[in-house]
């Protein structure tokens, strides 16, 4: 079990949010309200999520990502998802939704600097 | 310490039960291949998210789990003191907020099921993939 925890940064205009540890029930509230709170801006017109550092998530996590991706699209907003390592990748799989939500190559959307 | 071949925990009914129970696949270890242990923490994971999210527990009610290991496959049954609920599992289209534990429940569980005798019970056995399939190993 690795300590969950969620930051927001601005990266060259982009805003991006970054989950880590295990993502469940109960850290999900966390990344909820980073989410949130990153949302407020209404001149934010896309955000980018980065999993690249989360060592678990199950269908808790899936479910805030679906919803703010859900939010984000009836504002006429867009989600980007870096993807997480294999295991939390692979809930996205199993619950068939990879076509469903834009999942994008760190670079393109402000994740290089993680990147050791 | 050898490894157990069934053991059962009650836990509080508290959000952070979640990950403590997911931990105890940890017991198992050398029991169970990588994969196994990966899949079986993602349904402990959902059921007991399933029972502090449909069961309205009170945080000292408690959820019992019990793990036991078969002969080729790892059984895990979640109980708790709530009225239960249907297991419908999703489809894949709504943004809805119930179902998606139960469809990951039933794409990796080789077997699962519900009962209710007073509490609610959800159980699922993983079976090991045979020897010759796995080739994560190097």
């Amino acid at each position: 079990m690795s300590e969950p925890a969620t930051s927001i940064e601005n990266v060259d205009g982009m805003v991006v949010v970054r989950a880590s540890g295990d993502l469940d029930l109960a850290s999900a509230p966390a990344l909820e309200r980073a989410l949130t709170e990153s949302l407020q801006d209404g001149q934010v017109e896309t955000l980018t999520l980065d999993l690249r550092a989360l060592s678990f998530m199950d269908s808790t996590g899936l479910r805030v990502v679906l919803a703010t991706d859900a939010r984000m699209r009836a504002q006429g907003r867009e989600l980007f998802v870096i993807k997480g390592p294999p295991s939390v990748h692979r809930v996205f799989e199993l619950a068939l939704l990879e076509e469903r939500l834009r999942f994008v190559e760190p670079a393109e959307r402000g994740g290089s600097d993680a990147d050791a | 310490m050898p490894t157990p071949e069934s053991f059962t925990i009650e836990l509080a009914a508290t959000p952070d039960t979640v990950g403590v129970a997911r931990a105890q696949i940890d017991r198992l270890a050398g029991a169970l291949s990588d994969q196994t242990m990966e899949d079986a923490r993602l349904l402990v994971s959902e059921l007991v998210t399933n029972s502090l999210r449909h069961a309205s527990l009170s945080p000292d009610q408690t959820i019992g789990l019990s793990f036991t290991l078969l002969d080729r496959s790892l059984r895990v049954e979640v109980r708790d003191p709530g009225p239960g609920f249907s297991p419908a599992i999703r489809g894949t289209r709504s943004t809805d907020d119930a179902g998606w534990g139960l469809f990951l429940v039933a794409r990796l569980a080789n077997r699962w099921g519900v009962h209710h005798d007073g509490g609610n019970s959800v159980w699922f056995e993983l079976d090991e993939a045979t020897m010759e399939a796995s080739s994560d190993e190097p």
